[in-house]
Formats: structure tokens, sequence, C-alpha cells
């Protein structure tokens, strides 16, 4: 049974490096393996000291009501920070929000970021040039980018000039005010500035898929666009999971956008209540939510991993392998 | 699966109750001593950063104080006050005196973070008497004062001369009673040039909180919970809607500005209810702009404002409190408050030092002043922040016609009063 695996095994390692000899052998193992783990032990304290001890504690956190001031003082509630979740109107209105703005952004983020890798990696002229242009969004902060795509998307502002200059709307729209149009505003700025970090990745993608398939295709006579739905598309399955689910991700965690255009408050009338928003809402607006916001934030994390799992499915990485 | 989440569950528990026990303990109340003691001692006072004039000011106040006591200052600025200040009290790394808006008192003081200064004020036998009476109030709950008023800024009605003389009209046109101003400002708006908003305010409770309760219903009631939608006070707002859907009154977002404050300096609007911090915000980036103030319009002619206030408070776990006292005591003393309001600009919360400033003739901020007297503060007790929430979240809903006043303040009240009853019960 395990002879197959292991002849597998020992060609896998014999590619990479000679096959290390076994009875000299385990002295070195053993300083390797330590010199590893001391290579390793920073970062493993770094992330169980920020990352693990903060999560571990959250959970904790979220089945107490608790009050962090002075002396701390837990109160152990059982599920009753997820029933008062489940109850709580507002929740179900930033999931909804939330959903809406990731169901938009995603799909139309991962497309463009594509189609813009495909056309920079098809060998026009400049490549490199608009590479390190459409890459410059990525580089600035999100905060910044609001503030100049408030100024931008304003009453006075350019958006509305040219729209109007040219008749397509009779009076300037208050894009960022408007309960109708807030939340649109923000997809759109969110899509603008996260297009290019993806489509750097899809450039890394395309340069492994190798170009005799090209080639081929164009024997047959396939056009432009038969060849990126044909081959470069399924070809880059693997990177699509991995923007997708990053797409996902950041989506659920809007935070920033929604808070600057909004103060803080999620309006005009729940407008822009973000599931973020609203755990920082109880975490620091109001004094003695943290263990409801830590329900929250477990409950998101929950959402995050079972629609991006569902995501993977539907995407069927295994298929092409 | 249980088995599996309970190991790592029972561990966190563990760690949660060692946390516990090493934080608990309570204090013993520490009164002042002789203060000559205290010479040579370090104490640190958080604030917000604030405008120029402030932080100078500020500077001024510190080496004053450390000159009269011997009592060094360290200063810690917050750039994000509540998220840091929270994070520090509950961290044990807050300063030992720090800034406290009255609308923050009651949650804080509630969660035992705040020192109650009564005892202080009586070993020092302190006159309270010398502070404006609602700015003191703005920091008492449950008989107790946390803290000594720095400060206050009141709301005042801010007129354009230019403006209203070009569209033929003077300062005294404007009304002194709040029922009479849609009438006024409809007249203003058909002389205005176009592009020019009669009037501009920035719409959430802040502002508004004395319009609710001038029918005499408090938007909270005794037991912290929301009323906004009784009839008074449906009533006593019903004009702002009318006069907004009206494009009498617009919100500085409608004109694409992200303050009151610029609107009315870059001439957009003819007439603007602000605080007094708008004063000098116009002085200094819109010089070519001449302004005229009053105080804001009468309800049924009962005088009527808001006032934000700032005070000093002492940390209830500072090792330091008879330093930190000294140094609350000297601020609001009439030497450290008449350095500071006279070096910053801002109303001194004593009416003495206001009258040795001679504020009172200030032809710009005697309006502010007078209101000091009368207005509201804002701060109502420890569920204001998720009533506020609501409130400025729905009634925009109401503003733009999505909704009746009447409906989006019963859905705010609602959804306020549930969180209310889940969150802080």
């Amino acid at each position: 049974m395990g002879t197959q695996l292991e002849i597998n095994r020992r060609t896998d390692t014999a590619s990479q490096a000679p096959p290390p000899k076994k009875k000299k052998g385990s002295e070195r193992d053993r300083r390797e393996a330590v010199q590893g783990m001391t290579f390793m032990l920073p970062t493993i304290i770094i992330l169980v000291t920020f990352t693990l001890l903060p999560i571990a504690y959250s959970l904790f956190l979220s089945f107490t009501r608790v009050n962090l001031f002075g002396g701390i003082d837990f109160q152990w509630v059982g599920f009753e920070n997820y029933i008062n979740a489940w109850n709580d109107d507002r929740v179900w209105t930033a999931l909804k929000n939330t959903f809406r703005y990731a169901l938009f952004v995603v799909p139309i983020q991962t497309a463009i970021a594509l189609l813009m890798a495909a056309v920079l990696n098809s060998g026009i002229r400049f490549q490199n040039t608009f590479r390190t242009i459409y890459f410059l969004p990525t580089l600035t902060s999100s905060s910044a980018l609001t503030m100049i795509f408030m100024f931008l998307f304003s009453l006075n502002g350019p958006i509305n000039n040219v729209l109007v200059s040219l008749g397509l709307l009779d009076a300037p729209v208050n894009f960022i005010n408007e309960t109708d149009f807030a939340l649109t505003t923000i997809m759109v700025m969110n899509i603008w500035s996260t297009v290019p970090f993806f489509m750097t990745i899809y450039l890394a993608g395309l340069q492994d898929i190798p170009s005799s398939l090209y080639e081929a295709a164009s024997l047959d006579g396939a056009n432009a666009w038969q060849k990126l739905m044909k081959i470069t598309v399924p070809n880059l399955t693997p990177v699509t999971n991995y923007v997708l689910l990053m797409g996902i991700i950041g989506c659920f965690q809007l935070f920033d956008q929604a808070y600057i255009i909004s103060g803080g408050t999620g309006g005009p009338n729940n407008a822009t209540l973000t599931f973020s928003l609203i755990i920082y809402q109880y975490a620091f607006k109001t004094i003695g939510t943290m263990g409801y916001a830590s329900a929250l934030a477990i409950i998101l994390t929950i959402i995050i991993f079972t629609v991006s799992m569902i995501a993977r499915k539907l995407n069927k990485e295994e298929s092409n392998y | 699966m249980n088995k599996k989440v309970s190991k790592p569950l029972s561990i966190v528990m563990l760690s949660g109750l060692v946390f516990t026990a090493a934080c608990g303990g309570e204090e013993e109340a520490q009164v002042a001593s002789d203060p000559s003691e205290l010479e040579g001692k370090e104490i640190t006072v958080g604030t917000w950063k604030g405008t120029d004039a402030e932080v100078k000011a500020f500077d001024e106040l510190l080496a004053a104080f450390t000159e009269e006591t011997g009592i060094k200052v360290k200063k810690k600025v917050y750039n994000d006050y509540q998220t840091q200040l929270q994070t520090d009290l509950v961290g044990g790394t807050a300063p030992d005196v720090f800034y406290v808006d009255a609308f923050l008192a009651p949650e804080l003081s509630k969660q035992g973070v705040l020192e109650p200064l009564d005892q202080y004020i009586e070993q020092a036998e302190k006159d309270l008497g010398d502070f404006y009476e609602p700015a003191i109030n703005a920091f008492k709950s449950d008989d107790q004062l946390f803290g000594l008023p720095k400060d206050y800024s009141t709301l005042g009605l801010y007129y354009n001369k230019k403006l209203i003389e070009d569209a033929g009209f003077t300062a005294d046109d404007i009304p002194t009673e709040m029922g009479q101003l849609p009438e006024f400002l409809g007249e203003l708006q058909e002389k205005l040039p176009s592009g020019v908003t009669p009037a501009i305010t920035t719409s959430e409770l802040a502002r508004h909180m004395f319009v609710l309760q001038s029918g005499g219903t408090d938007i909270v009631d005794e037991n912290g919970m929301a009323v906004l939608s009784q009839q008074d006070q449906i009533k006593a707002l019903q004009p702002l809607v009318d006069a907004y859907q009206d494009k009498l009154v617009q919100r500085p977002a409608d004109l694409g500005q992200g303050w009151a404050g610029d609107s009315f300096g870059a001439e957009k609007s003819a007439i603007m209810i602000e605080g007094n911090w708008a004063i000098s915000h116009i002085e200094q980036n819109f010089p070519n702009v001449e302004m005229g103030t009053k105080e804001v319009p009468t309800i049924d002619g009962n005088s009527g404002s808001m006032m934000f206030t700032v005070s000093y408070s002492l940390n209830s776990d500072s090792e330091e409190k008879a330093a930190g006292w000294e140094f609350i005591n000297y601020a609001t003393s009439k030497d450290g408050m008449k350095i500071w309001s006279e070096g910053a600009g801002v109303l001194p919360s004593l009416k003495s030092i206001a009258e040795e400033l001679n504020l009172q003739d200030d032809e710009l901020k005697a309006p502010f002043v007078a209101a000091g007297a009368y207005a509201t503060p804002w701060q109502k007790g420890d569920s204001l922040s998720i009533v506020a929430r609501e409130y400025n979240n729905l009634l925009p809903a109401a503003l733009k016609g999505d909704m009746t006043l009447e409906e989006a303040m019963k859905k705010a009240e609602e959804t306020a009063n549930k969180d209310i009853e889940t969150q802080l019960k």
C-alpha cells in the first residue's frame, strides 16, 4: 500500500536534493530541526501573542458580558450575545449591506483584474509603464483614497461636472450623502483601488501558462476571446481562487470607507452600515459592550469562512488536476 | 466536537481568571495633604491636540503650574481621543489627569475610572459658585462630581453681513423667535444669488437636543431609555424638516462641504447655527467674510442653545492623585483659567474670568457667553451614545422625505431602546 507513495516521495526528494545518509544524518537532522525552530521562533512568538491569543481571548469574551475597565469583571452569559445578535435588526441590515457589497464587488473586480492582466501580458507597447501606473493605487492608503474619492464624487466635484456638462444628468447628484448612492460609491471606490493588486497577482499567474498552448490555439484559428476563455481562464483557476478569497475577505471586512463616509454612524438610514462598522461601534463607541462586539466578530469569521468555502467549491479548484 | 472545543476554551478561561485576579483590588480614596510635599512629583495630563493657539496656551498653563507648585507635568496627546483613552484606561496606562468630554462623563464614571472630586473640593475649600452652572452639572452623576470644566462652547447664530445687506435686510431683521425664522428665510431665499442657501446647520442630535426638549420631554427618561417620538418633540422638530424640504435650510454635506463652518466661509449660505469654535476658523481661513453673531432664536419665547464642555478629571487608578488634584485645582482657578482662555480664545467656565476678559462686550463672542447661562449641556446619561447614533442615522431619512419625521423618530427610538435594553441593562 505504502510502496507507491514511498517511491513517489523518494523521487520527489531526489529531484530536489541528494537523499540524506540515514545513520550519520540523525545527529545533523536534529541540529537542523533546532536551527529551523530557532529561525521560526520569533515569528511563532509574534503570531501567538498578537494573533492567536487575541483570537482565543475574543472567543472567550464572546460568551461573556465583560467590563474591561478598572478591575476587569466577567459575567458568563453563554450564548446570550449570539442570541441577541440573531434578534438584532441592525446586524441583519449590516449583513445585507455587506452581502450586497460583496456580490457586486467581488465578481467585477476579479473580471476587470483578469482582463487588465491579460491585456498587459499580451505584449502591447509600454507594458511595464502601464503596470507601474496601474499598481500605484494599491500603494496609497485607503483612507487617503477615500478622501480623494469623496472629493471626486462630491456635489461640486469633477464627476458631477462632467456628467452634467455631457447632459447625462440634469442636476448634480449627491453621491456620498444620498441613501441610494452611498454604498454604490464605496463599491466603485473599492473596485478601483483593489483591481491593481489582483491584476498583479494575475500577471504573475499568466507567466506560468506555457506559450505553446497559445501557439497551438492560433494554428487552430482561435481568436483572442476564445484564447482568453479556453486557455487563460481555466489555467488561472488556482490564482482566481486566491483572488476570490482575498476579495471576499476584503469585502466582508469593509470598514474605513464606510466609517469615513458616514462619520461612524452607518447612515444615512443604515445605508453604509457594514459588519465591521457595527463591531467597531460596540467595541469602542459604547462602553461595556465588548462581549457583544466579540460575538459579532466571531460570527463574521464564521460567515467569511463559509462564504469562502462555497466560493472555492463553485470555482472547482480540483477539476483541473 | 465538544471535547475538542472545551480544552482550549478552558485554558483561555483560566488565563482570563488570572488576569482578573491580577487586576483586582480596590483603592482607598487619597485626599490632598500638605501641598509642599508634592514638590518634584511628576504627573501626566492627557489631552487632544486642538488648535495651534490651544497648544500654545496649554504649554503656558503647564509652565505656570509647575512654577507655582513644583509639580512637573508630562503631556500625552491623543489623536483619536475616545478610542485611545479607552484603550489606555483598560490597559492601566491612562494619564493621571485627562480631558473628559461631558458626553462621555456618565459612561466613564459608571465604569468607576473617574475619581469623585467632592472630597478634594471640600478639603481645598474651592468655590464652585463661580462656574457656569450647566457646565458643572454636565459632570455630575449620582450627586458626585467627576470633573471640573476647563472651558465651554455654545451654539449661536452666525450671519454673513454682506449677503444679508445685499438682499436688502439688516441683522435686526433676523427673527429672534424660531417660529418666524422659516418665513424670513423664505423671503431671504428669493433675494439671494443663486447657489446660496439661506441657512445651514449640521443635523445631528448634539445640535438638536435642546429643540427636542423644548416642549418639556427629555430625550432620555429616568431609566436611560430613548424618548424621541413624543408629539411635542415631533412638533418642535417638524419646522426644521419642512424648511429643509423647502431648501431654506441645508446641511453642509448637501453643499459638498465637510462642516458648516466651511460652507459659511465659502459664502454658500447666509445664516448658520454653529458653535463658537467657528469664529476663529472663519477668521483664519476666510478672512474676507464679514460675519456677525446673535443668540439662537428663542423657542416659544424660551432661550435655548447647546453647551459642549470638557473637564479635567482625575484617574481613579492614579498613583499621584494629590498632585493630579493640584493640577485640576490650578487649571480651574482664576489664574489658570485666565491663561488658558485668553491664550486659546475659548470661553472660560468661570463667570468672573469672562467678565475680566470683557467677553460680554466682545462683538462676536457675547451671544455665546450669554448662552452659557441657559444652554443645555450635551450630556444625558450613559445611553446617550446609542440614542445619538440612531438619531443621526435616521434623521436624514426624514429630511430626504423617505419617511415622515414621526416614522423616522419612532424607528430611531425603537432601535435605540432595543439596543439599550439588551446591551446596557
